[in-house]
């Protein structure tokens, strides 16, 4: 396999002067006999549909109020009707975007004849999605496999933020073209991300492309950018967002200068970026402690313990603000709205959580990252566009804390698993912000200690108990919050069918510790027979690789290294003789990438099983998927062995 | 304070006065009676529905709903939406929220809710919408007054009466009143009723109360919710549908109407296309085999497209224009094989009925808009062939699980007449697994596998034959045998014989260290390729019966080679178990030295049982997974 380079970069800069007019993708009528009777790609044979040609130009429109236009051109070649939607088109428009010149055509061979037909004007659909967004949509006429659709519309914008040209997709292309001609009042940063390199690549100044009324021509930086062979991309497991992956150009504005010579900039260095979050993002919401001071509870406000008095505030909003789901919304936020109000997104909380914190004179910080499937920020290039989510960094005693007010299963220094997605921008308004590695704080494991014995009445029973830390004891917190008593332990149960509870008991949930306890029987393992066989992992046990193919093309990234380990005890039954005992074993990954040990103590005919499983990472290589795959079976494969008893 | 709850029903302004006395309260144990909390989500403290029919098209629907929600989960139970269309006008919206102590927290009047378009990713365009409020709760409980009222002409649909209409939620009281102008002929017919409170306050009038109906708890396998919840339906004989007029008082008359008014003209074809078909279909000797080349004809012209808008919703679009487009949604896409049959003089009908794989039936004896889908019948000499037309893939004469073993409403030029779907019953839906497998001294084993499927067990599996070559792969591997471990698929042939509906795969695979190797050992599970682990769901108390949905027969037939340097020596006892649910049988043979038979049967029968066999079906299915995952040691041979 190929190694994959993840991200080339190519910075251009942009020649300020004025341009003039005309310019567009192909006309309908590409499509040759050749692609009509095409039976397979022949570079991917089990494609079941290939773009043949795609085209973008983007330009400035002085027939449309001097919008930005993209016009776009693509045909597609159809093998296979489980493809049959890529013949359904839908387009969504935000605020005043506009879609126009839509035309398509399906080309058919049948009964040995080329035919070609038309979409209708009347075909073509436009519904209001919500408030700000409307789709247009419409879906090409006649469709079989061997089709090849062709269409082309123009979008325009009055927006400066122009969309990512994407050159890949989930199915093949054979060539991906874009073209922007942008007028030298306009400045953006192109940036590719791609698998190869380019095929075509040129960026020249086209004199005179544009004429401003009353102000005369200007000239254009014209960007030409093309690929070809563009394999599909396939979406793989315990993957960081695909967004990461997907070849692509992306276009950073800079800076605008109007038609007066007032110029805009945007983003340039990431000091700019801190600036503008502050801001514009943040809403200006970042000095509103006084508010805090006066309405925070006094009892809490006064609590003398520094790491006491931001736990307790953190509990307080934790427990009192309830999210709405939404993330980093940009719309305006108001602290003491939500604060009032007892919602708000995650910029609104967590933003409300910092003033609080600042109020009682703790030392914090907020930490701008972008989610796991929202995809990594590039830190070569500023940027706020791509953040969309804030912690709180809170010091104290030089001890560094992340906090997140928006679950209420978290506790005190614990963050979301969505959160765990590489470096977040820790700001700070008065000195230098810089970039910090968002790890969780805590490790996450779980431990099991395990007694089997046998009652009387000849059932196996068992005594448990079970300790998680960090995710898993966030799961477990969610679990035992959400429901009752009774449900959880139907829900244990459903997991574990073999079992059935006795008794169970919450030792401990508020701590960063989960603690149950459970007394279990287990109606299949009985001393009815001469001979017992049971594995003695009756509870969490790994049954499944989650780890199935024998290829993989990008990194495994899991968020958070784990470990579990089991304790288990089994007391023989009365007049039964070990027979047969699963052998001690040991198992490492290379590079500390893990470790497996498990060890069998027999003492007369008792039993002691220990295991511990480590896995030391977050990240591994697409090359060490199969020490993983290993890794795990070897996990099934012991816990699967089992002991016999017998009976003389 | 007291000003701004004067809209609220009294018990909210009882409520606001006790907190006043005691500041720690448990709120709801002081208002509402456990039997109302007891599994509830939510409490509708009171629904009022007053549908004033003013003229036969045009009708005046009035909905009050107080809602207290209890916890998170009964959210959703507030219901704060309304629809709309083209042929529906919201007149009145809004929608107040009050805290637990009767104080009133958010007021949200018509403009604040938002409005989306209603339409499913499936749908290419629709004028359906919806108008909802987005509010986040931030207590617990919280009660909301919603209020809506609409106009529209469509009488058609008379909104139901559901007084309970979800599990968790409860009812304190329920009214619903039709006000009917005109005195338009009404029919009703009460559903469900039994061992409710639900009182008619008017013998003459359509106008009932429900009072104090407990929630309902869900549980697994059990009988559909809508097969139990008390209701009532409403139907004018005289109506306007989308602005069609129409009358009818039972199914042929209805069946009348719909054949003559929403579909008229819509069933021409070009002479063209009645040609090129009566070309196809020459040298065809029997109505079936002409059916047998139109649905083929349909199923590569045509793909299933959804465009709903005004009438379209309930008129096919004309057939002329499926065929020249190659798309349309169920109604067109029957429609338009309806006129192809017509075309060669095959007979056919234009058929309702409410798909899904829970069945449910058009009703019997009372006519009105009902069903979800469409389909097509052939009458073929009392001998019914049913068409599904959505499908690009479906055998000819196959329903599958969609739309089997249900009353449907038949539309024949004559009139309506409810029909009832085949059905695949039990063993009908056979599964049956073959393989032969050579274990070889490491463990691993190489096996050649074939499974056959019928019936609904077809039609779950035909889809596959649509995967690309990656996706099949993950199909055996995360799906069917997940279970496996370092399965290798190294071949795969699928053969999907539309003909006799049977779906055949064949496999050629290995998996390295299948069987676990002790000192003198090698431990294998015998069932490699169809293990079913299933066991229910543990309820400590049960209060619904048991359904059993589907029955469908499962047999695996294995025959294994042992490597050498082994010996068979004891082998698992025959295991037989016979209950009312269904059967098991697994016996592990010695056929030779060398070889070893397996060979199992599992056949779970459809039914309802008492809720006392639902522990006896939980232990069915345990020690039917125990056996599934047998076990057999063959003993190294020492030299």
């Amino acid at each position: 396999m190929k190694k994959i380079k993840l991200i080339l970069l190519i910075i251009i800069s942009s020649i300020s002067v004025y341009a003039q007019k005309n310019s567009k993708t192909p006309k309908l009528g590409q499509t040759t006999n050749e692609e009509l009777s095409m039976k397979f790609y022949e570079k991917d044979s089990t494609a079941r549909a290939l773009v043949l040609e795609e085209k973008g130009y983007i330009w400035v429109d002085r027939k449309n109020k001097y919008d930005f236009r993209t016009d776009i051109y693509k045909r597609v070649k159809i093998f296979d009707k489980s493809e049959i939607d890529l013949a359904t088109i839908k387009v969504n428009l935000f605020g005043e975007e506009k879609i126009k010149f839509i035309k398509a055509i399906t080309y058919n061979i049948e009964d040995g004849r080329t035919t070609e037909i038309h979409l209708l004007e009347n075909k073509i659909y436009k519904k209001k999605l919500s408030e700000k967004w409307q789709q247009v949509s419409f879906t090409l006429p006649n469709i079989k496999e061997g089709s090849v659709i062709e269409y082309s519309y123009s979008l325009f914008s009055p927006y400066f933020k122009l969309d990512d040209w994407n050159l890949q997709a989930n199915i093949p292309k054979l060539k991906s073209d874009i073209v922007a001609e942008i007028p030298g009042n306009y400045k953006y940063n192109l940036r590719l991300q791609a698998y190869k390199t380019l095929d075509r690549e040129r960026s020249y100044v086209k004199r005179s492309c544009i004429l401003y009324p009353g102000i005369g021509e200007g000239d254009c930086v014209v960007y030409e950018y093309g690929m070809d062979d563009i394999r599909a991309f396939i979406k793989e497991d315990f993957m960081l967002s695909p967004k990461n992956y997907l070849a692509k150009i992306i276009f950073e504005p800079v800076s605008f200068t109007n038609l007066k010579g007032v110029k805009k900039t945007y983003t340039q260095t990431w000091e700019d970026a801190d600036k503008t979050l502050r801001t514009n993002f943040f809403d200006g919401q970042t000095s509103k402690a006084s508010f805090f001071k006066k309405n925070l509870p006094s009892e809490i406000l006064n609590i003398i313990d520094d790491k006491e008095r931001a736990t307790s505030i953190y509990n307080f909003l934790q427990e009192r603000l309830v999210w709405n789901n939404n993330y980093w919304s940009q719309n305006k936020i108001r602290v003491k709205q939500v604060y009032q109000e007892k919602s708000g997104g995650v910029d609104g909380i967590n933003l409300t959580l910092y003033n609080a914190l600042k109020a009682a004179n703790i030392e914090s910080y907020l930490v701008a990252l972008s989610t796991r499937e929202n995809g990594t920020i590039t830190k070569l290039f500023p940027s706020v566009t791509d953040f969309n989510y804030v912690l709180v960094n809170v010091i104290i005693n030089n001890e560094s804390y992340l906090l997140d007010a928006t679950e209420k299963n978290l506790t005190f220094g614990e963050i979301p698993y969505r959160c765990l997605n590489g470096e977040g921008r820790v700001l700070d308004f008065e000195k230098e912000s810089y970039w910090e590695e968002i790890i969780p704080k805590f490790k996450t494991s779980l431990r099991n200690r395990i007694k089997i014995q046998f009652n009387e009445s000849n059932e196996a029973f068992a005594d448990i108990t079970r300790e998680t830390k960090g995710y898993y004891a966030f799961n477990e917190r969610r679990k035992l919050n959400s429901k009752s008593e009774e449900k959880y332990l139907e829900d244990f149960e459903t997991k574990n069918p073999d079992l059935e509870v006795e008794k169970f008991e919450v030792i401990s949930k508020k701590d960063q510790t989960v603690k149950t306890s459970y007394t279990v029987t287990l109606p299949e393992i009985t001393t009815l027979q001469k001979t017992i066989r049971f594995s003695p992992f009756i509870l969490d046990k790994y049954k499944e690789n989650p780890f199935k193919y024998n290829q993989r093309h990008y990194p495994i990234d899991l968020g958070y290294e784990w470990s579990d380990s089991y304790t288990i005890f089994v007391s023989a039954p009365d007049g039964y003789q070990l027979l047969k005992i699963p052998l001690s074993k040991n198992f490492k990954i290379p590079y500390n990438g893990g470790e497996i040990i498990y060890k069998v103590q027999r003492s007369g005919e008792n039993l002691k099983i220990l295991m511990d499983i480590k896995l030391n990472r977050n990240k591994y290589n697409n090359t060490e998927y199969h020490n993983l795959k290993k890794f795990f079976q070897e996990i099934i494969n012991l816990q699967d062995s089992f002991i016999e008893y017998s009976k003389e | 304070m007291i000003t701004k709850i004067a809209g609220l029903p009294l018990l909210l302004f009882f409520i606001n006065i006790s907190i006043s006395f005691a500041q720690d309260m448990s709120l709801m144990s002081l208002t509402l009676s456990p039997e109302l909390t007891k599994d509830a989500n939510a409490v509708i403290r009171e629904s009022y529905t007053e549908i004033t029919v003013e003229a036969v098209d045009e009708m005046i629907v009035k909905e009050r709903r107080v809602t207290t929600v209890l916890n998170k989960l009964g959210n959703k139970h507030v219901d704060a939406y309304a629809s709309y269309d083209n042929d529906t006008k919201i007149t009145d919206l809004s929608a107040t929220v009050y805290n637990s102590l009767g104080k009133e927290i958010k007021k949200y009047s018509k403009s604040k809710f938002t409005d989306v378009s209603a339409v499913d990713g499936g749908t290419l365009y629709s004028d359906s919408r919806v108008k909802y409020i987005d509010h986040t709760p931030t207590e617990y409980p919280y009660t909301v007054v919603f209020e809506k009222e609409y106009k529209t002409s469509s009488t058609g649909f008379i909104p139901k009466w559901y007084p309970l209409d979800s599990y968790y939620v409860s009812v304190q009281k329920s009214e619903y009143k039709i006000i009917n102008l005109e005195n338009i002929e009404t029919r009703i017919k009460e559903n469900n009723f039994d061992g409710y409170s639900i009182k008619r306050v008017n013998e003459d009038k359509i106008h009932y109360v429900a009072e104090n109906l407990p929630a309902i708890e869900y549980e697994d396998s059990s009988i559909s919710i809508s097969e139990i919840l008390p209701n009532l339906i409403v139907a004018l004989n005289q109506f306007t549908l989308k602005g069609i007029k129409g009358s009818a008082k039972n199914w042929e008359e209805f069946g009348k109407w719909r054949f003559e008014n929403l579909k008229n003209g819509n069933d021409i074809l070009s002479e063209s296309v009645k040609y090129a078909i009566q070309q196809k279909v020459k040298g065809a000797k029997s109505n079936i085999e002409k059916a047998k080349i139109v649905y083929d004809f349909m199923q590569n012209r045509t793909r299933y497209i959804s465009v709903q808008e005004g009438i379209g919703g309930w008129k096919p679009i004309p057939a002329d224009e499926v065929h020249k487009m190659g798309y349309g949604d169920c109604k067109g896409l029957t429609n338009y094989t309806k006129a192809l049959l017509d075309a060669v003089d095959v007979k056919s009908h234009y058929s309702v009925v409410w798909a899904g794989s829970e069945k449910k039936n058009m009703i019997e004896g009372f006519s009105s808009m009902q069903g979800n889908h469409v389909i097509l019948n052939i009458p073929n000499d009392g001998n019914d062939i049913w068409l599904e037309c959505t499908s690009q893939t479906m055998p000819f004469g196959f329903l599958g699980d969609f739309t089997d073993d249900r009353d449907v409403l038949v539309i024949t030029p004559e009139g309506g007449l409810i029909k009832r779907t085949p059905s695949y019953k039990n063993e009908t839906n056979l599964q049956t697994c073959k393989a032969s497998i050579q274990l070889n001294e490491k463990g691993s084993l190489e096996a050649d596998v074939e499974i056959t499927s019928k019936g609904v067990q077809y039609d779950d599996k035909y889809g596959i034959e649509s995967l690309a070559k990656d996706d099949l792969e993950k199909y055996y591997k995360s799906k069917l045998w997940s279970y496996i471990n370092n399965l290798e698929i190294k071949s795969s042939s699928l053969e999907n014989d539309k003909d006799n509906i049977v779906f055949k795969e064949k496999l050629h695979v290995n998996v390295a260290d299948y069987a676990s190797i002790t000192a003198n050992e090698l431990i294998v599970r015998v069932n490699v390729f169809n293990k079913n682990t299933f066991v229910p769901k543990r309820y400590r108390t049960r209060n619904h019966p048991l359904q059993i949905n589907r029955g469908y027969k499962d047999v695996d037939e294995f025959t294994f080679t042992i490597p050498n340097g082994y010996k068979i020596t004891s082998l698992p006892s025959k295991v037989e178990i016979s209950t009312k649910f269904g059967n098991y049988t697994m016996e592990v043979k010695k056929v030779d030295e060398k070889t070893i038979s397996y060979h199992k049967t599992l056949f779970i029968k459809e039914g309802i049982y008492p809720k006392e066999d639902y522990k006896l079906y939980r232990q069915f299915r345990k020690r039917i997974a125990k056996q599934e995952s047998v076990r057999i040691a063959l003993q190294k041979v020492l030299n």
